[in-house]
């Protein structure tokens, strides 16, 4: 009577499970058949940008030019689409993506691992950390090497922390305060300091303020920047990912930077 | 029934090793740190003016409040602005956790400083049905009776120590209106409905109408609306009868304190404007708090200066204030330090960093608000080729 008993649950239990299996068949199945909705409205890319923040985005004669344009741009062309930017204050990029303003925020935007329950961040194009810049050949190839050099910094700055926090643990060295990274910079380029520590950006700006200068540049800290786009709008993510992986990987990007970099130094008053 | 009793037992016995084992570990956890209040202070500050802004309720540790609270009593400031989250308060209707705000009272009390509280940031539950993609700046007019109540408590609970009581923040900009279209009226109809709240618990508490960012964006901007007309429409509405005084933002950007106000123009003296348009419609006599100010020494920021500017300017427009401005009852510096960096341009505001490592700034203001000289050169002069 049991043994019964139990034919008859586990019978009763398998046809329900073939049941609820044919259901979501028949449900996966529609979900299928239906149309492939389009990655933007309008064909067109929404690109929220920060224009106050030479090099990644700035007004230029009546436009709009920066690192994070014109990444913008090949990433529309790589998806198909036209392309809208929306100047956005730093404070609204999130609230932008959050409203649907934008499709995708490029704005300079360091990622934020506290985000990514809303968001989903592109393969960082960029490290907005510090950079130790000295003259070719001098061998201050690492914070490391330092020890009994003079290493110039900006008063108050990420690099004078970190040039801190290492005066802490390696032989003391010279630290030299300026008022700013371009003074800084300026005092290893005038043999006033041996390397210094300042933003990649800031490095990178000197390089082009004075080509002729041969300085090395090598990675202290890092700040990854990323494009952002709403983690509900999976597809559009990680097609706008895939994009600017591959800029990334056929050296587009590094283009984009150099030249963004040298145009924001010859617009620049003075 | 001999064997079930003896499981029984047996069962008894292990659940009471277990508990006594559970008992232990809890005696031998590490215990919370602590942070004691120590004795009353006092601000030392020839500056009564001073004021800074704080973003305390964000903070984790409670020594970090204390801290900040310390070092803003040291640089001579004995007013703070801090923004206290309705959604971080009352998560669910009716039901509120003080902890945060209770703490951040408790040491400015014991610091001597008093608070200007900005209130702001909607629950979920009262943006239910507001849209899928609603923000944290989206308040729905119907949950406009629950910001309300909430702003009553708030000022209730904290009327001894709150010098104003600040209702939004810049409701000119689309973003902090909730990306909806900006709306002087319907500003002004939230403040009919929280004035009479507030007053009636804490008739003493003012409440101040929103600072308004300043801008020139045009009429008919999907972005924001000009904060002069923005506040003319306001008054026209009928922001004088809701509101004890005005909250006021005013940065300098990249000109000089001393810059003459324009409408055409973003500027520190642009307060100065927003003021006649306050006496114009017959609200002069209202006090006016500045609740945020400052200069930005980015570097690579479209509107920052040089750090020795920011310095500069900074102390002539509190200088400026003290002397010229009867009508601000406070000025306020955006701002102290914030829990976490941006890793961007808006930390070159800040006044400390996340270490609270003082910039030159805070030296500065601390020496100016405290009558102390100071000739120690923070840099070495420009390298020369």
């Amino acid at each position: 009577m049991a043994a019964r008993t139990a034919r008859l649950i586990a019978l009763l239990l398998f046809a329900v499970a073939i049941l609820a299996i044919a259901v979501q068949t028949v449900r996966a199945v529609r979900r299928l058949m239906l149309p492939v909705p389009p990655l933007v409205e309008n064909d067109t890319l929404r690109v929220g940008v920060d224009i106050s923040y030479p090099p990644f985005g700035y007004a230029a004669g009546g436009d709009i030019d920066g690192i994070d344009v014109r990444i913008g741009r090949r990433l529309a062309e790589a998806l198909g689409v036209g392309v809208q930017f929306v100047p956005l204050g730093f404070d609204g990029l999130y609230d932008a993506l959050d409203t649907g303003l934008v499709d995708v925020v490029l704005a300079g935007l360091p990622a934020d691992t506290g985000r990514l329950d809303r968001v989903i961040y592109t393969p960082p194009y960029f490290n907005a950390g510090q950079v130790l810049i000295s003259p070719v050949g001098t061998g201050v190839t690492a914070m490391q090497a330092a020890s009994g050099l003079r290493l110039a910094a900006a008063y108050g700055s990420e690099g004078h922390e970190a040039a801190e926090d290492w005066l802490r643990r390696i032989p003391p060295f010279d630290l030299r305060l300026y008022a700013d990274e371009a003074a800084a910079v300026d005092a290893v380029r005038l043999g006033e300091a041996d390397a210094a520590v300042v933003s990649h950006l800031a490095a990178l700006i000197a390089h082009a303020r004075h080509p002729d200068w041969d300085a090395a540049i090598r990675e202290v800290t890092v700040v990854p920047i990323a494009g952002a786009t709403r983690s509900d709008r999976a597809r559009l993510a990680y097609a706008v990912g895939d994009a600017l992986a591959s800029l990334l990987s056929d050296g587009t990007i590094e283009r984009i930077v150099g030249a963004a970099v040298q145009a924001s130094v010859d617009a620049a008053p003075g | 029934m001999a064997q079930a009793s003896n499981i029984t037992r047996t069962r008894v016995a292990w659940a009471a090793r277990l508990a006594f084992a559970l008992a232990c570990l809890a005696l031998i956890a590490p215990a919370g740190p602590r942070v004691a209040l120590g004795p009353q202070q006092t601000v030392d500050t020839r500056q009564p003016k001073l004021c800074v802004h704080t973003r305390l309720m964000d903070e984790v540790d409670e020594w970090k409040v204390q801290r900040s609270l310390q070092m803003t009593r040291e640089m001579g400031a004995g007013t703070i602005v801090e923004f206290f989250p309705w959604a971080y308060i009352e998560q669910a209707p009716g039901q509120y956790d003080w902890s945060g705000s209770d703490r951040i009272f408790r040491h400015a009390r014991q610091q001597g400083i008093r608070v200007i509280a900005r209130m702001g940031y909607v629950p979920a539950w009262a943006r239910d049905g507001a849209g899928e993609h609603s923000t944290l700046n989206t308040l729905p007019a119907r949950s406009y009776a629950d910001f309300a109540r909430f702003s009553a408590s708030f000022a209730e609970r904290y009327q001894d120590d709150l010098s104003g009581l600040v209702i939004w923040n810049e409701p000119n900009l689309a973003f902090e209106w909730g990306y909806e279209t900006v709306s002087p009226e319907g500003y002004v109809a939230l403040l009919e409905a929280v004035y009479p709240a507030v007053k009636a618990a804490a008739p003493a508490v003012p409440v101040l109408a929103a600072p308004l960012a300043p801008n020139l964006e045009p009429a008919g901007s999907a972005l924001a609306m000009n904060d002069l007309d923005y506040l003319r429409a306001a008054y026209d509405a009928g922001l004088a009868d809701v509101s004890d005084g005005l909250a006021m933002h005013t940065y300098g950007f990249t000109t000089p304190p001393d810059e003459g106000p324009s409408p055409g123009r973003l500027n520190y003296r642009r307060a100065e404007l927003l003021r006649d348009i306050q006496v114009a419609h017959g609200d002069g006599d209202s006090p006016v708090f500045i609740t945020e100010t400052g200069w930005n020494d980015s570097d690579r920021w479209a509107y920052g200066v040089s750090p020795a500017q920011r310095i500069d300017y900074t102390l002539s427009a509190l200088e400026m204030a003290a002397t010229e401005w009867s009508w601000a009852d406070a000025v306020c510096l955006w701002v102290l330090r914030t829990p976490a960096p941006t890793l961007s341009y808006p930390d070159l505001f800040t006044l400390l960093n996340t270490e609270f490592r003082p910039g030159a700034l805070y030296n500065a203001v601390r020496a100016w608000a405290r009558g102390e000289q100071t000739d120690e050169a923070l840099w070495l002069p420009a390298p020369r080729g």
